[in-house]
């Protein structure tokens, strides 16, 4: 997997470059925007990393230009301004994703995995956080120690609760997701699913948030 | 309209009033004075023809023979300026014929022309007195002719009325006017007021001069001028705050990366356990940066953050899921409990700062594998939101203090940047919340309560 790094900033430049070389990327970095613009047109890249603030040309109008060409390579924006309209923008002209530094290596890792995701539709079907996933097209559940079959309420559970990871669901919501309309829902039945994917899959898994629901980790 | 204290000179501060107060003056004073000189010219004028009238009556009388008998009058006629005329014998000794008896009291004048007289009854009045030149012949009666004096200055007094009259009738009018075009300027002045208080601080508009008066356009000038040095100085320092944060963010991002990059190659043991004191540095470090940007993004002046409904149960929410990875590490057990569900009108990045950071202080003072809870519900007549932590609470020596920036409790555990709770005060109070710190009664710890007294969003039934 290839990944293009614009990024002018040298000590990012370098440490990014390295850290997705660790994590099994074949990164090439450019240094300002139209090398960014001609690398974009010779190589065929998986995802973009980029940068805004860039020397000879900016970031946005890499982006622009990309986009006006028909270039669908998945973009992720990173930058350090945090001004809305500039992350509005950059969606407007076609960013996938957009993350502010400085950010956890750890979340970088999974925004490029679901950019990436999202551009090849049903190939890549994964989604999750970094301890649990989902496989939308065999419907199984992967962990650390391999993938396992769900019933169709524990996928629903677990899709509900995997689509924005860390994130908590209430009971309501649950409910709502897994039965269906008309569908009658005994009072403890979300406690007896949840406690059957504890069993499953580690007491940690699913955890509780007093008086919210469950959720996740990221 | 109080006289201002230590002057004895009543100043009205109203400028109607002062308008008023000179105008009557001035009117009444013009009218005074009209009156005065009229009263002295066209008494002046009225004496002379009326002296001419009184000679050439008398003349008549001198120069008719035989002599003609005066005509009787009555008092009325008298008192309303009729000449009396008397004859007297040469002598003067005796009144041969008076057309007006009464006046008898009033005895030949013994040189010839003008003089005046004064009698008490039956008529107490002032006369004017003409006496003619004896006649020729010795035998001829002596031609005397009095006008009542009164009469004389009560014409001149009337016509001095009248010319100050419509100078005073005037006034009611002038008044009005007066009235009219004060209260049309202090309206606009209000009205310059009204925009000058609906200012945004954070973006101020010009004002309009549509409406303004001539005089206070300078005013008004001045003001826009002002107003665009202050949106100057505003933009001047958001541009600061962003490129500060540009600045402050791209090396924080670059040693958060070498700091991933090392992980893999330090060795286990003590080597691991610094690497870990290291990492923590850095992330209060970048704590520290993010809560000075947030600080400082909300000194600089943006633009208005648009209000929208937002329901606070959802809000708090996303607050805690978004803080659930402090209370994981902390292994803090994080609760809940909403009892109402209201939605108040305010930005919800705005409303999110404010609970963010009473949250993340609550999940940093609770002991390890302490406890901490949210509730919403109604106090003191309006809804509230609890946050509640188990941990050593606030000594009251620094109450006082915890709003101040970089103020930290002594002895606080470390990670805090000790700017949580003044952004999340300023961004409460922008937006009419409070935010009120106390210790709990039932036990140690923490309890900081927000006041949503914001504008609520009234219940549609569903």
């Amino acid at each position: 997997m290839r990944v293009l790094l614009v990024e002018d900033d040298e000590m990012i430049g370098r440490s990014l470059k390295q850290a997705l070389e660790g994590a099994g990327w074949s990164a090439d970095w450019v240094r300002d925007g139209e090398l960014a613009q001609s690398a974009l047109g010779d190589g065929d890249y998986t995802c973009v990393l980029l940068d805004l603030g860039l020397p000879r040309q900016d970031g946005t109008e890499v982006l622009r230009r990309a986009r006006e060409r028909g270039d669908a390579t998945p973009v992720l924006v990173l930058t350090a301004r945090d001004g809305l309209d500039d992350r509005i923008h950059s969606l407007d002209l076609g960013a996938d994703d957009y993350l502010l530094k400085p950010f956890e290596f750890r979340e970088l890792l999974a925004r490029m995995r679901a950019v990436v995701r999202r551009r090849d539709g049903a190939a890549h079907s994964l989604i999750g956080g970094s301890t649990l996933q989902l496989d939308l097209t065999t419907r199984e559940v992967v962990t650390g120690g391999g993938r396992e079959a769900l019933t169709a309420r524990e996928f629903a559970l677990l899709h509900a609760l995997l689509e924005r990871p860390g994130a908590i669901l209430s009971r309501e919501q649950l409910e709502n997701r897994i039965y269906g309309w008309g569908e009658e829902v005994t009072s403890n039945a979300i406690d007896v699913l949840i406690h059957g994917m504890r069993r499953k899959l580690g007491a940690e898994s699913i955890r509780n948030v007093r008086g919210l629901g469950w959720r996740v980790a990221a | 309209m109080t006289a201002s204290r230590g002057s004895r000179i009543w100043r009205p501060r109203s400028l109607r009033t002062q308008l008023l107060f000179w105008l009557v003056t001035l009117h009444l004073a013009a009218a005074a004075l009209t009156a005065w000189f009229t009263f002295v010219a066209y008494g002046d004028l009225v004496h002379n023809a009326l002296d001419e009238q009184m000679r050439l009556v008398a003349d008549s009388y001198a120069g008719s023979d035989p002599p003609r008998t005066p005509r009787p009058l009555d008092s009325e006629a008298v008192a309303r300026g009729a000449f009396v005329v008397q004859l007297w014998s040469a002598d003067g000794g005796t009144l041969r014929a008076n057309s007006w008896p009464p006046l008898a009291a009033v005895p030949l004048h013994p040189a010839p022309g003008f003089s005046d007289a004064a009698t008490g009854a039956p008529m107490p009045s002032r006369w004017r007195v003409f006496t003619a030149e004896p006649g020729p012949r010795a035998d001829q009666p002596r031609v005397q002719v009095l006008q009542n004096e009164d009469y004389r200055r009560r014409r001149a007094l009337r016509r001095a009325l009248l010319e100050g009259l419509p100078i005073a009738l005037l006034l009611p009018l002038a008044l009005l006017i007066l009235w009219l075009i004060v209260s049309a300027a202090s309206r606009s002045l209000r009205a310059v007021a009204r925009d000058v208080a609906s200012q945004d601080e954070r973006s101020p508009t010009d004002l309009s001069l549509a409406r303004v008066p001539e005089e206070i356009a300078p005013l008004v000038h001045a003001f826009n001028h002002l107003l665009s040095r202050v949106r100057n100085a505003f933009a001047t320092q958001r541009r600061f705050v962003q490129d500060a944060a540009h600045e402050l963010r791209t090396p924080m991002a670059a040693i958060g990366l070498q700091i991933e990059n090392l992980r893999a190659h330090v060795p286990a043991g003590e080597a691991t356990e610094r690497f870990n004191q290291l990492e923590a540095g850095v992330t209060r470090a970048q704590h520290l940066i993010e809560q000075l940007l947030s600080l400082s993004r909300q000194d600089a002046p943006g633009r208005a953050m648009s209000r929208e409904p937002v329901d606070i149960e959802t809000l708090l929410r996303e607050s805690v899921s978004q803080l659930m990875v402090l209370a994981d590490a902390r292994r803090v057990d994080i609760g809940f409990e909403g009892r109402i569900a209201p939605v108040l009108l305010a930005p919800p990045a705005e409303l999110r700062s404010v609970f963010d950071n009473l949250i993340d202080n609550a999940l940093r003072y609770a002991p390890e594998g302490g406890v901490v809870d949210v509730r919403l519900h109604e106090a003191e007549g309006h809804a509230v939101v609890d946050v509640l932590d188990n941990g050593p609470g606030i000594p009251a020596s620094s109450m006082g203090r915890v709003f101040d920036r970089f103020f930290r409790v002594p002895g606080a555990p470390a990670g805090g940047s000790g700017l949580g709770l003044a952004i999340a005060r300023t961004a409460a109070e922008r937006h009419g919340m409070r935010i009120e710190l106390r210790n709990r009664d039932d036990g140690p710890g923490l309890m900081a309560r927000v006041h949503l007294t914001a504008p609520a969003v009234p219940l549609t039934s569903p």
